[in-house]
C-alpha cells in the first residue's frame, strides 16, 4: 500500500442475487456462512481488479444493514416492527427495554473468515455508539447521553475482541476500524455526546487506526469543530453528492469540497480525510478527469499524505457493474495523480 | 371535565399494505387495485376507532409524506430533492414552490399520481372525521419558495378551503411539525368558516397565532397551555409520545388533566404515529381511548 492517496471502499457493496434473495431466510445457518463467504471472495476479487488498496471487509456480505446487524446481536433490544424511512422503504428500529449487553460478537465471524484467507489490507466498519443510540427507541435509559454511553461500552468490548483476534494473526500490525456515524450531526446540540461516546468506544484500545465515516450531513462544520477532541486518526466523508459534475479545480467548479478549507484550518492534529470522490446515489459513472479534478482541488488545500480516496458511502445502492466502473475510474484517477506528483 | 381525543396524520401501514405498495412500485399491481387495498385498510382503521369517539383524520396511507400529494395536485408546486424530516431518520421530498394557481388534479376522485400512490386525497369517515393539512408555516419552512410567506399563506389557505368545500368537510387538522420562531404569525382567517384543530410543536409565543380558532393543541408546558386557552375555544395538549415505544400510564395522564384549569380539553399525541411500528401505534390508540373514562 502506498503512502499517498490510499484508495479504499467505505463499506457495503451490492450483494449477488444468490445471497440477497435468501439472506433473511438463511441468516445464521451454515448456508448463510457459505454464501456470505462466497460473495465476500467475489467482491474482494472485484475490488482488487478495480485497484483498491484497502478492501474493507469485502462489501459487508455478512451484514444486511448497518443498524439491524448489530442490534440483532445485542441483549436488551426488542424489535416491535419496521418503521418507515421514506416512501415505501422501511428499517428495523429496535427498542431498548433493559440494560444492553453483547449477545454475540458483531463482526468476529466476518474477521475470522478474512484472516483465514490471509487478508491484511482490511478495514472493519462498525456502527458507532451515537448512531446506534439515535436510531433506537429508548424505554430504559435515563437520557440520550446515558444511552449512547451504554452503546459505547459495548462497542469498546467488541472492538477489543476484534483486536485480540487480529493480533492472533498479525501481532504488532495496526488494525483499521471505521466507526460509521451517519447520525453524527443531526442534533447540533448533542456534539458533546458524539465526542464522549466515540472516545469511550475506543478507550484503552492500542494498535488500531480509528476513523469515522459520516455522510449526508447538513453541516460538516459541526463535526470539524470537535474533531480534535475525538480520538480518531481520520474522517471518511461524503463530498461528491454535494459537488457539481462540471470539470475544473476552481472553487465554483468544486462547491462540494470547498468546506475542506475550514477543515484544514482546524486540523492541528493532522487527521486525514477519506475523500468521497464518487456519488453512490447516481448511476452516472464520473469520468476520470472529474475525479482527478476533485482530488487535485483537495490537494491544493491539504497535503497528499492526509488524503485517501473512496466513494461517498457504501456502493450497495448501485449495481455490481456500475459499482465496479466507479471504483475503476477512481483508481485510474488516483494513479494518474500519483504519477504526476512523482 | 369534558375530554376530547384526537388522532392525526400518517398512520403506520400494515405489513400487507406495505407489500401491496411494493408490488405497485414494481408495476405488478395496477393503480386501481392499489387504491382498492388502501380504501379497505382505511375502512378497517375507521372501524378500529368506532364507538370510542376519537376525533381523527384520514390515516393517509396513500400519502408518501405530509406534503407530497398536495404538491402533486397543485398547479405551481414541484417536487424537489429528498430531505431529512427534522432530525429524524425519515425523509420527505422538498416542495419547490413557484406559484399557487389552484388545483391541477381533482383531489376527490380516483386518480393515479407520479411518485405517490393514487388519489383520492381522503376517504371521509363519519362525524369524527377531520381533513388533514400541513400548516402553512411548516409547509413554507420545509420548502424552497419563489413566493414570500404572505403570498404563499394566502394561496395555500385558498387551496385548502377549496379542497374542504369540494369534499363538503367542515373540520380540519392543521399540523405544524416545525417549532415556531417568536416572530412567526399564522393567520387562518381564510379558513374561518371551518372548525380548525391546530397541532403545534415546541414553544408557543403569544403572537404566533392571529385571532382565535377552535383549538390549539400544544406540547405541555404551563405557558403553552395558557396561550392555547387564550387562542382556542377548546384548549389542547399533546400528552402521548409518537416518538417512543414506551407506553404512557393512563392514570398519570388523567391526573395531569385534572390539574388543568378548564372545562374542556383536547388530548392528542406528539408527532404522528408513522414513526412507530404499527403494533405500538395500535396500542397507543387503545390507550388514548381510555383517557378520561
Amino acid at each position: 500500500m502506498g503512502k499517498y492517496l490510499i484508495s479504499q471502499e467505505i463499506g457495503s457493496f451490492r450483494k449477488p442475487k444468490y445471497l440477497s434473495t435468501v439472506f433473511h431466510k438463511i441468516y445464521g445457518t451454515d448456508e448463510y456462512y457459505k454464501l456470505s463467504e462466497k460473495a465476500t471472495e467475489e467482491t474482494i476479487d472485484l475490488f482488487r481488479h478495480a485497484g483498491l488498496d484497502n478492501i474493507g471487509v469485502g462489501g459487508e456480505m455478512f451484514r444486511w444493514e448497518m443498524y439491524e446487524h448489530q442490534a440483532n446481536r445485542i441483549n436488551g433490544i426488542e424489535f416491535y416492527g419496521p418503521v418507515r424511512s421514506f416512501d415505501n422503504r422501511y428499517y428495523k428500529k429496535g427498542s431498548i427495554i433493559e440494560d444492553i449487553s453483547i449477545k454475540e460478537s458483531f463482526h468476529s465471524d466476518e474477521l475470522e473468515y478474512l484472516l483465514s484467507k490471509d487478508y491484511s489490507n482490511i478495514k472493519i466498519p462498525v456502527t458507532g455508539p451515537y448512531t446506534m443510540m439515535d436510531w433506537s427507541f429508548n424505554e430504559h435509559y435515563k437520557d440520550r447521553y446515558e444511552t449512547a454511553m451504554a452503546f459505547a461500552d459495548l462497542l469498546n468490548e467488541e472492538m477489543k475482541s476484534l483486536k485480540r483476534l487480529w493480533d492472533s494473526k498479525y501481532p504488532g500490525q495496526k488494525l483499521e476500524i471505521q466507526l460509521d456515524e451517519p447520525a453524527t450531526t443531526t442534533h447540533p446540540d448533542e456534539m458533546q455526546i458524539v465526542v464522549d461516546s466515540l472516545n469511550r468506544s475506543v478507550e484503552g484500545i492500542e494498535g488500531c487506526e480509528f476513523t469515522i465515516h459520516v455522510c449526508y450531513s447538513t453541516d460538516y462544520r459541526l463535526l470539524y469543530d470537535v474533531m480534535n477532541d475525538i480520538k480518531i486518526d481520520g474522517l471518511n466523508l461524503e463530498f461528491a453528492n454535494r459537488d457539481s459534475l462540471e470539470a475544473g479545480t476552481s472553487d465554483s467548479s468544486r462547491p462540494g469540497y470547498e468546506e475542506l478549507k475550514y477543515f484544514q484550518q482546524l486540523n492541528t492534529r493532522k487527521k486525514f480525510i477519506g475523500l468521497g470522490v464518487t456519488d453512490v446515489h447516481i448511476d452516472y459513472v464520473e469520468p476520470v478527469k472529474l475525479i482527478k479534478d476533485r482530488i487535485n482541488y483537495t490537494l491544493n488545500i491539504m497535503p497528499p499524505e492526509l488524503v485517501r480516496v473512496n466513494p461517498d458511502c457504501g456502493l450497495r445502492t448501485r449495481s455490481i457493474e456500475i459499482g465496479y466502473e466507479k471504483l475503476k475510474n477512481m483508481d485510474t484517477a488516483r494513479n494518474e495523480i500519483l504519477e504526476e506528483l512523482e | 371535565m369534558e375530554v376530547e381525543k384526537l388522532v392525526y396524520g400518517i398512520y403506520p401501514k400494515t405489513n400487507e399494505l406495505r407489500l401491496h405498495i411494493g408490488r405497485w412500485e414494481k408495476e405488478k399491481l395496477p393503480d386501481a387495485a392499489l387504491n382498492g387495498e388502501i380504501e379497505s385498510e382505511k375502512r378497517s382503521f375507521y372501524r378500529s376507532l368506532d364507538g370510542n369517539g376519537i376525533e381523527h383524520t384520514d390515516p393517509l396511507f396513500n400519502w408518501y409524506d405530509i406534503l407530497r400529494p398536495l404538491c402533486l395536485i397543485t398547479d405551481g408546486i414541484d417536487l424537489g430533492p429528498l430531505s431529512r424530516f427534522k432530525e429524524t431518520n425519515s425523509f420527505y421530498r422538498m416542495p419547490i414552490i413557484n406559484s399557487i394557481n389552484g388545483m391541477a388534479i381533482d383531489p376527490v376522485d380516483f386518480s393515479p399520481l407520479n411518485e405517490n400512490p393514487p388519489l383520492p386525497l381522503y376517504l371521509p369517515d363519519r362525524e369524527h372525521f377531520n381533513a388533514f393539512f400541513p400548516s402553512p408555516l411548516s409547509f413554507y419552512k420545509m420548502s424552497r419558495s419563489a413566493l414570500n410567506y404572505d403570498k404563499f399563506q394566502a394561496g395555500i389557505e385558498k387551496l385548502y378551503s377549496d379542497i374542504l368545500k369540494q369534499y363538503g368537510i367542515k373540520k380540519a387538522v392543521l399540523y405544524d411539525p416545525i417549532p415556531y420562531e417568536e416572530d412567526d404569525v399564522l393567520d387562518l382567517d381564510k379558513l374561518s368558516e371551518f372548525q380548525i384543530r391546530l397541532v403545534t410543536t415546541g414553544r408557543l409565543y403569544t403572537g404566533n397565532i392571529k385571532g382565535k380558532i377552535h383549538s390549539v393543541i400544544a406540547d405541555y408546558t404551563p405557558e403553552n397551555f395558557r396561550i392555547s386557552r387564550e387562542k382556542s375555544t377548546v384548549p389542547g395538549l399533546k400528552l402521548i409520545d409518537g416518538y417512543s415505544t414506551k407506553m404512557e400510564n393512563v392514570g398519570d395522564i388523567d391526573k395531569t388533566i385534572e390539574t388543568l384549569d378548564t372545562d374542556r380539553v383536547i388530548i392528542s399525541h406528539r408527532e404522528y404515529f408513522d414513526f412507530l411500528p404499527r403494533i405500538i401505534a395500535d396500542r397507543k390508540i387503545e390507550l388514548i381511548s381510555r383517557i378520561g373514562e
